[in-house]
């Protein structure tokens, strides 16, 4: 699997969509081309944040078989790639998470239950994957809510969802309490607002940033706060960032060096 | 609704979801008690803050996202079994019991530890009536039993409904037929006994909410009297006791034209009334008394915190401001400013009351036999069925119908793994004709009969002779007068 310019791809399959066809015909559909097609069912999921990585330490425990599990409890004709059960031992017994439901599920619960199983493949595709596919959902609110979906509803949600990844990086950019940062959604043209008020940082940021920043893994970089992105010529990106709260942000230069962001130079 | 609205007070809990997720909590497994989120989202939910839907919605996906951190789907999985509105509410509910039945089971989801899938509350019976109560004041005499011990029982009130009937029931050792140097037994008296009717009909009389066997000098408790009596009957036999006696209970219902009084009462937000009913409850129990794994007093404070942060109420509010000037005067810090001063007359008399006298050990000792059969409030009857004064507390007789107390006090008691929350709808207080109030320290009840023990704290004031029950539902006030007229008690052979 492949991600890139904001697409997933499967990279041994040249011709996911025409299997995405030959599926809904009725034909095998491969793990990989699965993939692909939940990503795109997932781009706007709210729970994709709510469950997702808020930080470089908060790390999610969603392994293949742990998926698997799931699988085997929702759909056991459906488990998906694995080691085989023993002889003798259904799979669902062997891997059934002890914790999970068993009250007969309706179809509405069953295509439920799939879905936040599909999500959870998505998971466990591993951590830059989660940041992306963060970032994908983050990036779909950002350009406003699709067809169906209701902003002012999902409001609270994206707000938690952003005041619970800003305030690590703050706290690591200034060295303060994560529980000493206050954020909201910026709704307003332009980047937002970052200031400090007594102990408190108040920051006023747009959904973008969790989408151009955070997700990339540089919102802060050598002692600055990144607030905006420019452009990008990977592995460089013009970025606007601040280097103390109140200040005006400067636009600076930063590279990635396939581990760490670094600033390589000003405007 | 919240005065900042909904979105203000779901983004409260989603911010602080955030806070608690970065704690990286291990949640608690059965037996302990519910988290802080919960909390939170139990408070706003039960007033009317945020909707049941996204107070559930932001729970479950913090105990997701816990758990997903430990390699557990269970919580994510177990999500997404949302819960019902008031669609899925039993057909049994009145429309002015539903608020009670919605509140309770939405605080009772949020707070179980164990967290089962929304099951969506419980109604009443659906052949609920009102119940009607007479007093009867008479002594039942008990044969010998061990060591020539022998009791009485105390009979108070008969009460009844269609499918039920007790009667209650103030026991005690009386004394001793022989020297014995065997000390009173430490159970409560017991021997059994039935009813006959006019009509010679038998009904069998069980003992019921005895307590625990601690030596106590008496017993509150009722007979619980299967099948229940039908109408028109004329008395019931009850016994038989020492040398065969029964009692004789007439089964009329009095008319309490004027002992009974409503009146509607100022219409207050459902955030007050909770912080109203968490002073009671700060005064009833007392400030060190254990709340979901915290003290009351720290409970409290928390819940000030997320009405106001989560801009149900303003800080100014005066709900708040009494609540803060309580706990000055309680001195538990409940987040009142240093330079602040809450008026005393922002406080409500009955608060006053119990900051004045909440240390009183002088109620008298005895029984009344009485009986008030209240119109319906908060979608409920009740009948007030007598009451046993001492020193430190009165037991006060309810037979409830359409309503099942679900623990008093749902701040102190309520978010425990062992007794449920949510009684916020109706308010209780009491007070005698010298002036004095009483709140509801517990609840106590067990049986099938619908029959409730009220402990009323502080005492009886020693010069009372009457007490007004008042019973509120936020938006009318009920209140009946009964007598204090003490019952002579004593070996009566």
């Amino acid at each position: 699997m492949r991600w890139a310019g904001g697409q997933l791809t499967a990279v041994n399959h040249a011709d996911a969509e025409g299997e995405l066809v030959l599926a809904a015909l009725g034909g095998g559909k491969s793990e990989c081309v699965a993939m692909v097609e939940a990503w795109g069912g997932h781009a706007g999921d709210l729970d994709v944040l709510a469950f997702g990585p808020r930080s470089p330490d908060d790390q999610l425990a969603v392994t293949w078989d742990l998926v698997r599990s799931l699988r085997s409890v929702i759909n056991p004709q459906q488990a998906g790639p694995g080691r085989a059960p023993r002889p003798g031992q259904p799979a669902a017994a062997r891997l059934r998470p002890r914790s999970l439901p068993m009250r007969q599920a309706s179809p509405e619960l069953g295509r439920a239950q799939a879905r936040r199983a599909e999500l959870m493949s998505l998971f466990a595709l591993g951590r830059d994957f989660q940041l992306a596919l963060s970032g994908t959902v983050a990036a779909a609110w950002a350009d406003g809510p699709a067809p169906g979906r209701d902003l002012a509803a999902a409001r609270p949600a994206l707000t938690g969802a952003l005041a619970g990844r800003l305030a690590p990086a703050a706290a690591s950019w200034l060295g303060i309490d994560p529980g000493a940062v206050c954020a909201e959604l910026h709704e307003a043209p332009g980047w937002g607002t970052v200031e400090l008020a007594g102990v408190t940082l108040r920051a006023a940021l747009p959904l973008r940033w969790l989408a151009a920043v955070w997700a990339a893994g540089c919102a802060v970089v050598d002692h600055h706060l990144v607030v905006d992105v420019l452009s990008v010529t990977w592995p460089r990106a013009r970025v606007r960032a601040l280097r103390r709260p109140g200040a005006a942000p400067a636009v600076l230069s930063i590279q990635y060096d396939g581990e760490h962001w670094a600033v390589a130079g000003t405007d | 609704m919240a005065a900042g609205g909904a979105e203000q007070a779901e983004t409260y809990l989603r911010l602080l979801a955030e806070a608690e997720l970065r704690r990286a909590p291990v949640l608690h497994g059965p037996g302990s008690q519910p988290h802080r989120l919960a909390l939170a989202a139990a408070g706003l939910a039960l007033a009317d803050a945020v909707s049941l839907g996204a107070a559930w919605q932001v729970v479950a996906d913090f105990q997701a996202a816990c758990a997903l951190r430990v390699g557990d789907p269970g919580p994510a999985m177990r999500s997404l079994r949302s819960p019902g509105r008031l669609s899925q509410l039993p057909a049994s509910l009145t429309p002015s019991s539903q608020p009670s039945a919605v509140r309770h089971s939405v605080a009772q989801f949020l707070t179980s530890v164990m967290r089962p899938p929304w099951a969506g509350p419980a109604g009443p019976p659906a052949d609920a009536t009102a119940p009607a109560a007479v007093p009867i004041g008479a002594t039942l005499p008990l044969p010998a039993e061990r060591e020539g011990w022998y009791g009485e029982l105390l009979l108070l009130a008969l009460a009844r409904t269609d499918t039920g009937a007790a009667i209650t029931v103030a026991a005690r050792w009386a004394g001793q037929t022989r020297r014995s140097a065997t000390p009173r037994p430490r159970h409560a008296p017991f021997h059994e006994v039935a009813a006959v009717d006019d009509r010679g009909v038998s009904y069998r009389a069980s003992l019921w909410d005895m307590g625990i066997e601690d030596g106590r000098e008496w017993w509150d408790c009722h007979l619980g009297l299967t099948p229940a009596p039908p109408d028109g009957i004329r008395w019931l036999d009850i016994g038989p006791g020492a040398r065969g006696r029964y009692v004789r209970v007439p089964v009329a219902t009095p008319d309490w034209p004027d002992g009974i009084a409503t009146q509607p009462v100022p219409a207050a937000a459902a955030a007050a009334r909770l912080l109203d009913q968490a002073g009671d409850e700060l005064l009833a129990a007392g400030p060190a008394s254990h709340a979901a794994g915290r003290s009351l007093a720290e409970r409290v404070a928390l819940l000030i915190t997320d009405l106001t942060q989560g801009g149900v109420l303003a800080a100014d509010d005066p709900a708040v401001a009494r609540l803060l000037g309580l706990g000055w005067r309680l001195g538990i810090d409940l987040g009142l400013p240093a330079d602040g001063r809450i008026p005393r007359a922002a406080l409500p008399d009955a608060w006053h009351s119990m900051l004045a006298d909440g240390d009183a050990a002088d109620g008298p000792e005895g029984a009344a036999a009485f009986a008030a059969n209240l119109p319906v409030i908060g979608g409920a009857w009740f009948s007030l069925a007598g009451l046993r004064s001492a020193r430190d507390s009165a037991t006060l007789h309810v037979m409830a119908s359409g309503w099942t107390p679900h623990g008093n006090g749902w701040v102190v008691h309520g978010l425990g793994p062992h007794s449920h929350p949510g009684q916020v709808t109706l308010t209780w207080r009491a007070r005698d004709s010298a002036g004095r109030w009483h709140l509801i320290k517990a609840m106590h009840w067990g049986s099938q009969q619908g029959m409730i023990q009220m402990q009323l704290v502080p005492p009886l004031h020693p010069a009372a002779t009457a007490l007004d029950v008042i019973v509120s539902d936020g938006g009318r006030q009920v209140s009946a007068t009964v007598p204090l007229d003490w019952l002579p008690a004593g070996d009566t052979r």
